[in-house]
């Protein structure tokens, strides 16, 4: 008896087709079999083998057609079983369909729970796309990516501000969503101050000195660096300040960033000046010259997170500037550098900044040196320019490690500064790595009797995996002297070769309170109230933070194609290596 | 998702450009067949069976992603620059573009010699014996009898059915130097519109008519020695050699 199978619109290679023939005629109580697709001259191959059918009439040329000679008609079933089967790919495994992670979106969907951040650390021509993606799939943005180009980041921008979600970034480095860190972050104690900032390491600064002065932070919203530029127009900051103003659990407001443009400026106070709750602004790189009844403008970071305690304390905001003193330093009368190698740019920005303010050197434009004079240098080795090819100097003390021989044997360098951030995506034991170096550099200079002063600031708090306590330690005995903040270590610096950091003068101004909408979407709100569900596109390494706080993630395992960006490859490659061994 | 395809074939690309969209026609396990509502084609895929001018290159750990979340019938929306699915986009920003200029005219003989080398004594016990082949490549001479291809299309296993094989060998050979009746050529443009032949063959042999075929023929006019014969020979599990079997034939026939 024959019996026809059609498979309507499937075609397989000739060579499955052909193995299924044999394999079918191999079966019990199966006569003859034959499988072939559906052509008007297949079909006089069937007749002509004896396998012709009424329904095989009916088969076109683009079906597969399967005729089978067989007294039992139960053998049907299993036949049509067997073909499925090696129609579907020789019923192999596949095994990336089975893992818990995704490599595509609706794998990545379908397996995170109610999913509200997307986390994209892939190279920057494909992280726009990508964050559109996760745009229209309804979930917030978080950019760690960077050379994403800045229409792209004006687009992506606004279309999640007319869906009521928040781009993070491009090019940001540290975020904390309701206690949960993203990126680059320290882990820091809940609590009623709530950052919103351009700058990733401005963020860790002040985040963990509230902490460390015993209060806490539950969002520190990153924009990235460029959300304050003309083009962007600050959406994200003004977004997340709404959010963080309807949030009921924040008491006070910071807001960091460097200058922006003065239209930027107005329209980010104007909003600040239309909420009611207390406001720390830091436009760090500017002196503050007014203060508002609303509005605390701090000059340095130390300052904007002293303030931001004392707000949230309920208190008068009293900043009182500290510096090391009893040092002993007999410098050179040619010794009168100040030479510092950050790896946190804000930090150097400030470095920079206060040293320029107070020192008064004439500044030699370069575009190695966050500054430069004739005694003084400010390098931000976490600068694009220094890590073509290489590691963030947050997680590789090479360039470091360079800086402080080369600085140490310069004639006229007193005072060299250094910053050991630590916390998620960082060095498991930085201190370490430089405290060799450090004890050199001062045994050297004490057996030739010259007078060089190392000073350095551990930004991160106890909670911090590396230890701050024991980071503080180790760069200690290596003959470093640790600042509590950047701010203490760049006045100690000047101090140490004779100068001051002024507070500026402030005059009391009053405004008109501001008329600016506050209402705010509902999805914003729940990204900043709850844990995130996160699908992580990109750096594996970041997941861990995520999963130790008790937020859910599902990891996306975006596979960088050619063409891709080969600097962030690298760190990916690294870090991807780097957290077997360390943390 | 954003995949990068390596290549691109002209016609694929011409596709893209006047087409908004385009359906998932069929799906194996090296690539992924696509066709307009007039049944053209793009086939995306590796590398395995070399490049085709309806082709798009892309390599394995794509199509394997790729696979995961495709199904036939899905429509992807189609530009010069990319195809956007729901679940992913694939980017021809990377894509080199493989031009197909007709095929030279020159090297007949060299061809003739490298492929005179090898056997296809196996094929005198299929349907597309010796015999049964000399005699339609006679007739393919001759305007005055019947159609004679419509033995050969659609005639055989697989995608490309053995039969459409032989017959885009033949329109290979007769490309560089014409021997078929002008009413055989034009029969079989049309023949073949007539849901004969699957899809994909459909596609090959219009592309054929028009001078159009896939790298790996064109290769061995282009250079006629064993290594170039070889790799159409490894094009698919037989169409290549199928291929080479209607070359072998058309410059040996009586």
């Amino acid at each position: 008896m024959l019996y026809t199978i059609i498979k309507e619109n499937t075609y397989q290679d000739s060579i499955v087709l052909m193995l299924l023939s044999q394999k079918l005629s191999a079966m019990d109580g199966v006569d003859k079999a034959s499988v072939m697709m559906g052509t008007p001259a297949n079909k006089d191959i069937f007749k002509g083998a004896g396998l012709g059918t009424p329904e095989l009439e009916t088969a076109s040329a683009n079906d597969i057609v399967i005729v089978v000679d067989t007294a039992d008609e139960s053998k049907v079933d299993e036949v049509n079983e067997a073909v499925d089967t090696e129609l579907a790919g020789g019923g192999g495994s596949d095994d990336s369909a089975k893992s818990s992670e995704a490599h595509n979106w609706k794998r990545a969907l379908e397996l995170a729970n109610k999913p509200n951040l997307a986390m994209i650390s892939i190279p920057g021509t494909y992280a726009a796309m990508e964050a559109e993606n996760a745009i229209r799939n309804g979930l917030h943005v978080f950019m760690f990516s960077d050379n994403v180009p800045k229409e792209d980041e004006v687009r992506l921008k606004e279309l999640a501000h007319e869906k009521g979600l928040l781009v993070m970034g491009p090019d940001c480095g540290t975020g904390i969503i309701h206690s949960v860190p993203l990126a680059f972050t320290n882990t820091v104690a809940q609590g009623d101050i709530g950052v919103v900032g351009a700058s990733g390491t401005g963020i860790q600064e002040v985040t963990t000195i509230v902490d460390r002065l015993g209060k806490g932070v539950t969002n520190a919203i990153g924009t990235g660096g460029r959300d304050l530029s003309t083009e962007v127009g600050a959406i994200t900051m003004l977004d997340s300040i709404k959010a963080l103003n309807q949030d009921p659990k924040v008491k006070v407001i910071t807001v960091i960033s460097k200058p922006p443009a003065k239209e930027v400026q107005e329209k980010v106070e104007n909003l600040l000046r239309s909420i009611d709750k207390p406001v720390v602004a830091l436009f760090l790189g500017a002196k503050p010259e007014y203060q508002e009844e609303a509005i605390y403008h701090a000059y340095t970071l130390e300052e904007a997170a002293v303030a931001s305690v004392q707000l949230s304390n309920g208190e008068e905001v009293k900043f009182t500037p500290t510096s090391i003193d009893g040092l002993k330093a007999d410098f050179e009368e040619n010794q009168k550098g100040i030479k510092a190698y950050y790896s946190g740019g804000t930090l150097a920005s400030e470095a920079a900044m206060m040293i320029k303010h107070s020192l008064g050197e004439e500044e030699i434009k370069d575009e190695g040196f966050t500054y430069k004079s004739a005694s003084h240098e400010v390098i931000d080795l976490g600068d694009d320019m220094y890590t073509q090819g290489k590691p963030h100097p947050m997680i590789d003390p090479e360039k470091r490690i360079e800086a402080l021989e080369t600085s140490a044997d310069s004639e006229d360098t007193a005072v060299i500064m250094l910053d050991n951030v630590i916390g998620y995506g960082s060095h498991a034991d930085m201190a370490s790595e430089l405290a060799p170096t450090i004890k050199r550099i001062t045994d050297k200079a004490a057996s030739e009797e010259r007078s060089l002063v190392v000073l350095a600031t551990v930004v991160g708090t106890d909670k911090d995996a590396q230890g701050y306590d024991k980071q503080r330690q180790i760069l200690e005995e290596a003959g470093a002297v640790i600042c509590d903040t950047n701010d203490q270590m760049v006045r100690t610096a000047i101090e140490l070769i004779g100068g001051k950091v002024a507070q500026p003068e402030t005059e009391m101004k009053s405004f008109d309170k501001g008329t600016e909408d506050l209402s705010v979407d509902e999805k914003m709100m729940s990204l900043i109230s709850n844990n995130p569900s996160v699908i992580n596109i990109g750096l594996k390494s970041f997941t861990e933070a995520v999963e130790n706080s008790g937020a859910e993630v599902v990891q996306f395992n975006w596979r960088p194609v050619a063409g891709g960006d080969e600097k962030l490859m690298k760190v990916l490659q690294f870090l991807n290596n780097y957290e077997g061994e360390n943390v | 998702m954003i995949y990068e395809s390596s290549a691109i074939g002209e016609i694929a690309l011409s596709l893209l450009k006047t087409n908004k969209a385009m359906r998932v026609h069929s799906i194996f396990n090296n690539g992924f067949n696509i066709v307009n509502d007039k049944n053209d084609l793009i086939f995306i895929g590796t590398d395995k069976n070399g490049y085709f001018p309806f082709g798009i290159t892309i390599n394995k750990y794509t199509m394997h992603y790729i696979k995961e979340t495709l199904q036939v019938g899905d429509i992807l929306k189609t530009a010069a620059s990319s195809l956007n699915h729901n679940d992913f986009m694939l980017s021809n920003r990377n894509a080199e573009v493989y031009l197909y200029s007709k095929v030279n005219k020159s090297d007949i003989d060299s061809i003739k010699s490298v492929v005179s080398s090898y056997d296809f004594c196996d094929y005198n016990s299929s349907d597309f014996s010796r015999d049964k082949l000399n005699r339609i490549l006679a007739d393919l001479e001759n305007p005055d009898v019947d159609f004679p291809l419509a033995y050969l299309v659609g005639r055989g296993q697989g995608l490309t059915p053995s039969g459409d094989d032989i017959i885009t060998g033949i329109l290979y050979i007769n490309c560089l130097e014409p021997f078929i009746a002008e009413n055989h050529l034009n029969s079989l443009k049309l023949y073949i519109r007539e849901s004969v032949t699957t899809i994909v063959s459909e596609n090959f042999i219009r592309l054929a008519l028009e001078g159009v075929f896939s790298r790996r023929i064109t290769d061995i006019g282009e250079t006629p020695d064993k290594e170039t014969v070889d790799a159409l020979l490894e094009l698919g599990s037989s169409s290549g050699r199928d291929t080479l079997y209607g070359i072998y034939m058309t410059l040996n026939r009586r």
